[in-house]
C-alpha cells in the first residue's frame, strides 16, 4: 500500500541556499568600498569594465541559481510509505530512489534550530540500524511541525523494535524539566577533565601576566618590548570571556532538559537554541555509562548516560541521560526509568587482580623510557657539551612529562573495575573522568582479549568488547580479567563458544 | 572447541610481508637519515644501527613464532581466532552476530595461493588470515549458510511475535517512476 507522496516543507530551499546567499552578500558588503566608486565615478579604463561586469554577474547571479536548484530539487524530491518501507525520490539530473526498510529504523527524533523555530518547521531525523551510519546513512526530512510529528508517530509505529521489551514496563513517568541549579550544578561537576587542566594553565598565565615579568604573549605578534596594563587585562578578558561563553553554551544545551519514559520508549528533550527531542527504543540502548568527571569524583556526584545508535551520532548531540546529581538521585531515576540496565551493580565491581599492579607499573615504565628517557638521551649526546651546561629546559620538560606519565597511569589505575553478572558485565576504566560500562553478554558484538609477554605469565588478559554504537563508543576497554573472567564473557557472550576448550 | 592450524604455504607468506615491510621501514629510515644529514651524529647513528637490528631481527624470527600460535576455531556458536608474537590476540565472534563475510587476497597472498575471511559485526571485524583459498571458500559457504539459518529462525520467531509485517518487495530501479 502506497501512501501520498509529498514534499519536504518549501523553507528547505531557504536552508539549503541560506550559506551561498549569505556569503555573496558579505563579499558584495566588504568589497563596498571598492564597487560604489565604479558606479559613481566611472570605470578608469573601459578595458576593466568586462571582467568588472563578470564578477559582479557572477557574485550577484550565483545565490538566484543556487536557490533556483534547490527548488528544483525541492520541487522533484518526492517522498512517500510503500507497504513497510520509505521511499526517497529524487527526479533531477541525477536520479536517485532510496528505499528504507521501516522496520530497521532506530530512532526517530525531530529536531529544530533557530531558523526552524520561527518558521514554525521540524527536522524529523530517522537513524537507521546500522553500525557505520553515524549520519552517513540517516534521513533527515524537514517538515512544517504538525505533519513531523504525525509521521513521527506513524514511523514509530512501523518500527519494529519499538514493540520488543519485557512485559513489565514502567508507565509513563514525571515528565518534569530539570532546574536551573540543577543544570548549573551540571555544568560545573561535568566539566571535562581536559578543560581543568586548560584552565589551570590560563590562570597560571594571567597571575604570570599580572605579577611575572613584564612580557605579554599579544606583544610577541605587535612586536612591542614592554606592556600596557590594558594589554594585560585585555588578554584575561578574552581567556575569561571564553570560558564563561562555555559555560553558557553548555547551560543552553541543557536548557529545560527533561527525561521520561513511556512504555517502552523513552523520551529526552532539552535544547535553547537547537531543541533537540529523541524517541529512544529501550530495546536500542545497547549500554549505559555511569560517568563521573574530575569534580563529580571529589564531590561524590554521578551522572548517567545511555549509548545507542541515533543519539550522540553528531557532535552536537549527548547522550545525556541524567544531569550530574548526587548518586542516590541518579541511582533512583536509572531504576524508575530503566531497570533493564541494574545500575546498582556498579558497587559489586571488584578492583584490578593483585598482578595488575605490576603489569600497570611495567607499562608505565616503558612509556617513560619510550617518551622521555630515549629522547633526553638522544638529544643531550647530539650536543653533550650544551646538555650539561645548560640542560635545564630539556631535563625539565622530560621530567613533566614522565610526571604527567606516571599520574596518569595512577589515575588509570584507580579507575580499573571489573563485575560480571548473571546478564550484564560492567567495565570501568578512565582516568581523571571514571566511567564504568554496563553491557549486556547480548549487546556485545565481539571481543577481543590481549596479552603481552608478562600478562601472559600472570593468567591476566585485556582487550576490548565491541558493541554496537557510535565510533566513540564502539570499543568498551576491558580492563585486567582473570582466565575464568574471560571464559564467562566468551561463554555468555556466544552461550557456548569455548565450550570444549 | 578444536583448533586448526594453517598450511604450510602460510610461513612463506609470513616471512614475505615481513621481510617486505622491514625492508621498508629500514630503506625509509635510512632515507630520512641520509636527507637530514643525521649520519654525523654518533648517537643517532647508532640509534640506527640498533632500530635497524631489532627490526632485522623481528623479520628473522618473528614469522615462524607467529606461524605457530595461529590458531582458529569455528564451532556453531562462534569463531576463535588466536594469534600474536610477542603480544598476542584473541577474537571470539558470536556466529549469530555476523552481518557481513568477505573474502580478501592481497598481492603476496595471491603469490602463495591465500586468503582470508573477514567477518564483520555490527560492531567490527575479524579476520581469518593465510587460509587456502579452497579452505576459504568452504569457511566463507558454511558461515554463509549459518547466517542464513539464524535470519530465517529470527524472523520465523518475529512474525510468530506478530510484531513484524510481512516486507513489500520493493526494487531500485531508477528511470522508472513517472515524476
Amino acid at each position: 500500500m502506497t501512501t501520498e507522496k509529498f514534499h519536504c516543507h518549501p523553507t528547505i530551499i531557504l536552508e539549503k541556499a541560506g550559506g551561498v546567499i549569505i556569503a555573496s552578500i558579505l563579499i558584495l558588503l566588504s568589497q563596498a568600498e571598492y564597487v560604489i566608486p565604479f558606479f559613481q565615478e566611472g570605470f578608469a579604463s573601459e578595458e576593466d569594465l568586462p571582467s568588472i561586469l563578470m564578477v559582479l554577474g557572477l557574485i550577484l547571479l550565483l545565490p538566484f541559481f543556487t536557490a533556483g536548484y534547490q527548488f528544483l530539487v525541492w520541487r522533484k524530491t518526492w517522498i512517500y510509505m510503500d507497504g513497510t518501507t520509505l521511499v526517497i525520490e529524487r527526479n533531477t539530473l541525477n536520479r536517485k530512489k532510496n528505499t528504507y526498510s521501516l522496520a530497521h529504523i532506530s530512532n526517530v527524533n525531530t529536531e529544530q534550530n533557530l531558523f526552524e523555530l520561527f518558521m514554525h518547521t521540524s527536522r524529523l531525523k530517522l537513524d537507521m540500524e546500522n553500525a557505520s551510519d553515524a549520519n552517513s546513512t540517516d534521513i533527515t526530512i524537514l517538515l512544517s511541525m504538525s505533519k513531523a510529528l504525525e509521521m513521527k508517530a506513524q514511523l514509530l509505529s512501523f518500527s519494529q523494535k519499538s514493540t520488543v521489551g519485557d512485559g513489565a514496563a514502567p508507565s509513563l513517568s514525571d515528565p518534569s524539566c530539570a532546574s536551573f541549579s540543577e543544570i548549573l550544578t551540571h555544568c560545573i561537576c561535568s566539566l571535562p577533565g581536559y578543560y581543568l587542566i586548560s584552565a589551570v594553565i590560563f590562570t597560571a598565565l594571567a597571575l604570570f601576566l599580572f605579577f611575572g615579568l613584564d612580557l605579554n604573549p599579544l606583544d610577541i605578534l605587535f612586536e612591542k618590548k614592554t606592556t600596557s596594563f590594558f594589554m594585560k587585562s585585555f588578554t584575561v578578558c578574552i581567556l575569561v570571556f571564553s570560558y564563561i561563553y562555555q559555560i553558557i553554551k553548555r547551560l543552553l544545551g541543557f536548557y529545560q532538559f527533561s527525561v521520561y519514559r513511556q512504555g517502552n520508549e523513552l523520551m529526552v528533550h532539552y535544547g535553547f537554541f537547537r531543541k533537540q527531542d529523541f524517541t529512544i527504543p529501550i530495546g536500542r540502548i545497547h549500554a549505559l555509562q555511569i560517568v563521573q568527571p574530575p569534580i563529580a569524583r571529589l564531590t561524590g556526584r554521578y551522572e548517567a548516560r545511555i549509548v545507542c545508535i541515533g543519539v550522540g551520532d553528531a557532535q552536537e548531540e549527548l547522550t545525556q541521560f541524567s544531569l550530574c546529581k548526587k548518586k542516590q538521585d541518579v541511582m533512583e531515576s536509572l531504576a524508575a526509568l530503566l531497570p533493564e540496565f541494574p545500575a546498582a551493580s556498579i558497587h559489586h565491581m571488584r578492583k584490578p587482580p593483585k598482578h595488575a599492579k605490576i603489569l600497570s607499573f611495567c607499562s608505565c615504565f616503558c612509556w617513560i623510557m619510550v617518551c622521555c628517557l630515549f629522547p633526553y638521551m638522544l638529544i643531550a649526546s647530539l650536543e653533550p657539551s650544551k646538555a650539561i651546561e645548560d640542560a635545564s629546559p630539556l631535563l625539565y620538560a622530560c621530567l613533566s612529562l614522565a610526571c604527567c606519565i606516571l599520574l596518569y597511569y595512577l589515575f588509570r589505575h584507580f579507575c580499573l573495575g571489573f563485575y560480571a553478572g548473571g546478564s550484564f558485565a560492567i567495565c570501568s576504566g578512565g582516568s581523571l573522568t571514571k566511567t564504568a560500562t554496563i553491557m549486556p553478554y547480548r549487546e556485545m558484538q565481539h571481543i577481543c582479549f590481549k596479552q603481552n609477554l608478562l600478562s601472559r605469565h600472570f593468567h591476566l588478559y585485556q582487550g576490548e568488547a565491541y558493541i554496537l554504537a557510535s565510533e566513540a563508543n564502539r570499543k568498551v576497554r576491558l580492563p585486567y580479567i582473570t582466565e575464568a573472567e574471560k571464559k564467562l564473557l566468551a561463554q555468555e557472550m556466544g552461550h557456548d563458544c569455548l565450550g570444549g576448550s | 572447541m578444536e583448533f586448526q592450524t594453517l598450511n604450510k604455504k602460510a610461513i612463506g607468506c609470513m616471512y614475505t610481508a615481513t621481510l617486505l615491510g622491514v625492508a621498508a621501514a629500514i630503506l625509509s629510515l635510512t632515507f630520512l637519515m641520509r636527507q637530514f644529514s643525521l649520519f654525523s651524529y654518533p648517537a643517532l647513528a647508532g640509534a640506527y644501527l640498533a632500530l635497524a637490528l631489532l627490526l632485522a631481527l623481528d623479520g628473522i624470527f618473528s614469522p615462524p613464532f607467529r606461524y605457530h600460535r595461529y590458531r582458529y576455531a569455528i564451532n556453531e556458536e562462534c569463531i576463535d581466532v588466536k594469534e600474536g608474537y610477542l603480544w598476542t590476540q584473541e577474537h571470539i565472534v558470536p556466529i549469530e552476530r555476523l552481518h557481513q563475510i568477505t573474502m580478501a587476497q592481497g598481492p603476496i597472498d595471491r603469490v602463495f595461493g591465500l586468503t582470508k575471511v573477514i567477518v564483520t559485526t555490527a560492531g567490527g571485524e575479524a579476520t581469518i588470515r593465510f587460509l587456502e583459498y579452497e579452505k576459504a571458500q568452504q569457511i566463507a559457504e558454511a558461515l554463509k549458510k549459518k547466517i542464513n539459518q539464524v535470519a530465517l529462525s529470527e524472523r520465523a520467531s518475529q512474525q510468530a511475535e506478530g510484531c513484524i509485517g510481512t516486507p513489500t518487495p520493493h526494487t531500485q530501479e531508477e528511470g522508472s517512476h513517472d515524476n
